[in-house]
């Protein structure tokens, strides 16, 4: 049993310790003992005992299986990163800028992350966020934001 | 008659069938592309079906998630990775067939069993549903939470290997499910002040970032990516093919049969009615010594199998709004989103509706037929598309379809912050398919769970009087007891012997 298991399970816990405690102050419908915290209540009291069980489980493995987790594969993490920050440069920088300046940058960020090479991570970021446009903007009428640039179409 | 009749003037539109034609051809991309599921295909046209009228909306749900539950044999066959995991069961019996120079015969197979099982699904769903409905216009608040309460326990005891997790994961999409205003109090939940979240979490974004961002996550963080298994030309893959059908008549019928029965079941979707297919075709085969060797008797039956998954799974979705995989709970977010909100009224107020999302299952499946062979005709070119390029543009579609909900940055927020999530769930062993049972059956849940009680005055015992209640009651009580009872069990021999 994997070890990381007791510190899921403790967060687990804990968010529903938290539920619980917060949801307590949700009124009822008038004239019935039920109201807004009773589901809230009920996965709350779910929560804590799932994430108590998977805490005792795995202490309880840790006790009887001596090498129970398994070599965890290769992997990078950076590129993730990458990814993640694309996303939220557009969050922040969307609106003020426009998304035909932001959306290429973006997906070139994203591109650099995945080890694409300047030149194709330029072209294609510029052909994709193009296109995208088009087919948003144009076909489907959402208004994705100008920004700087002038409106073109 | 008359409802049929416009059912068809509904389907046979140039407009309609255009879109049938499109997405089948982008179900077949994405299905094609290892490490793109179904359900990312489905959860990338959404916001795209957000345009359309609800048949054409609907129709490119079915159409490209059945080709793309197809198309994932293809690189299962070619570099032993399926292309989703509805193919996982039988990739490695696929790819020894390649490895063996019989690449048509794994393709083949994998094509014309999933064009049978997925008539047969259809066939079952167009027969069952509507009867299920008939059944249904009679059901109260009791049968409704009851079978809501079905649904999340199969979700969590079929659907993973480890049920607490399960659970967890289930709890977990409640609690997403409980945000805003929607309760019985009308007192907004969770909503820390933001005026975005008094609606709720946003589905559709949610979705997208649970499959979609989080299998780009996936992707960025792998280091092995996979390489073409065979580089030589193969025969027709046709060849064969009626002898194959004539040798594994039960196969057939029993791999499509045990799909369309998983597929139904909440929770439970393609991928484990094809594992569970394969296991019973080793079990009962003459041959058991064969597979893993490059035999085709389980691609055949496991085959069939997640195709008709997908018409079985449709079933609950329609006649009582419980979805029967992550799929169809995405589809049932857009038929709310279209105002076609499933459940059994849809069979009496709009019928030919109903009967248009069947014409579409048929067109899908014999479209199958010769879009499939033109996808394998032209997969050594699909297989070479490079991922690091085609994962920033999925991420772009990601980004601009959760906009295009609602237009706002919130939805993208929202995206990003679930795929994170999921990513780290899958990560960590928790499943993702209860989570999204949560979220969509949430409210309907709290509002039968509340309108039963207070029908029965707080006695609980009102849940189990009704008969059909009593016996959904009983049998999700007696599921519950058994598991809880089997950990107790093992938990004390591991006790003892430990």
């Amino acid at each position: 049993m994997r070890s990381i298991d007791r510190w899921t399970g403790a967060g687990v816990a804990a968010l529903g310790a938290s539920v619980y405690f917060s949801s307590r102050g949700f009124p009822n419908v008038p004239g019935q003992k039920l109201g807004a915290s009773t589901l809230p209540s009920i996965v709350a009291a779910g929560l804590f005992l799932c994430g108590l069980l998977l805490v005792l489980r795995s202490l309880r493995s840790a006790r009887y299986d001596a090498a129970s987790d398994a070599a965890p594969e290769a992997e990078q993490i950076a590129p993730a990163f990458g990814i993640l920050g694309s996303i939220v440069l557009y969050l922040v920088a969307s609106d003020g800028l426009g998304y035909l300046i932001v959306a290429p940058v973006c997906m070139a960020i994203a591109m650099r992350a995945l080890k694409v090479g300047w030149k194709g991570a330029i072209g294609w970021s510029i052909v994709a966020s193009l296109a995208v446009h088009l087919a948003f903007y144009k076909l489907l009428k959402v208004p994705l934001p100008w920004g700087i640039v002038p409106v073109l179409y | 008659m008359d409802p049929i009749i416009t059912a068809f003037g509904l389907v046979f539109q140039p407009y309609v069938l255009l879109v049938i034609l499109l997405s089948a051809l982008f179900g077949l991309f994405v299905g094609a592309i290892p490490g793109l599921t179904a359900t990312m295909a489905t959860a990338l046209l959404v916001p795209v079906t957000f345009f359309m009228a609800p048949i054409p909306a609907v129709a490119a749900i079915v159409t490209a998630t059945a080709m793309a539950i197809f198309s994932g044999d293809i690189p299962s066959a070619l570099l032993r990775m399926p292309g989703t995991p509805a193919s996982a069961a039988y990739t490695d019996e696929a790819y020894l067939l390649t490895r063996q120079g019989k690449a048509e015969i794994a393709l083949g197979s994998g094509l014309v069993f999933s064009v049978l099982g997925g008539i047969f699904g259809t066939l079952v769903l167009i027969v069952a549903a509507p009867m299920l409905a008939e059944v249904a216009l009679k059901f109260s608040s009791y049968e409704y939470f009851w079978l809501v309460m079905l649904g999340f326990t199969c979700a969590i005891f079929i659907a993973g290997t480890d049920p607490l997790k399960g659970c967890v994961s289930l709890l977990l999409g409640l609690l997403v499910s409980v945000v805003g205003l929607e309760n019985p109090a009308a007192h907004p939940r969770y909503t820390f002040g933001n005026a975005d979240l008094l609606g709720g979490i946003p589905l559709i974004p949610l979705m997208i970032g649970m499959f979609a961002i989080s299998e780009v996550l996936r992707y960025a963080t792998t280091v092995v990516r996979p390489v073409l298994g065979t580089d030589k030309p193969f025969g027709s893959v046709f060849t064969g093919m009626w002898g194959l059908i004539k040798k594994y008549p039960v196969q057939l019928l029993r791999g499509s049969a045990l799909g369309t029965l998983v597929g139904a079941l909440p929770g439970a979707g393609a991928d484990i009615a094809a594992w569970m297919s394969y296991g019973m075709s080793k079990r009962f085969s003459k041959e058991p010594e064969k597979f893993g060797t490059g035999h085709v008797e389980g691609i055949v039956e496991s085959g069939a199998a997640n195709n008709s998954a997908l018409g079985g799974a449709w079933i609950p979705a329609l006649v009582f709004g419980i979805p029967g995989d992550s799929i169809t709970a995405i589809a049932i977010g857009v038929l709310y989103m279209k105002n076609l909100n499933p459940g059994p009224t849809l069979f009496v107020d709009n019928p030919q509706n109903i009967y248009a999302v069947f014409i579409v299952f048929i067109l899908a499946q014999l479209l199958m037929l010769p879009l499939g062979w033109l996808a394998i005709k032209v997969a050594k070119h699909l297989l070479r598309i490079p991922g690091e390029i085609l994962m920033p543009i999925i991420l772009l579609f990601c980004v601009v379809g959760s906009f295009a909900i609602n237009n706002t940055l919130f939805g993208v927020v929202v995206m990003v912050v679930a795929g994170v999530f999921a990513f780290f769930m899958e990560r960590w062993g928790f499943p993702v398919a209860p989570t999204i049972l949560g979220v969509v059956l949430g409210t309907m849940l709290e509002e039968h769970f509340f309108s039963s009680l207070i029908k029965a005055d707080g006695r609980l015992l009102a849940f189990f009087e009704r008969p059909i209640a009593g016996v959904l009651g009983v049998a999700t009580v007696a599921i519950w007891a058994w598991w809880i009872a089997k950990s107790l069990k093992s938990t004390s021999n591991r006790t003892v012997h430990g």
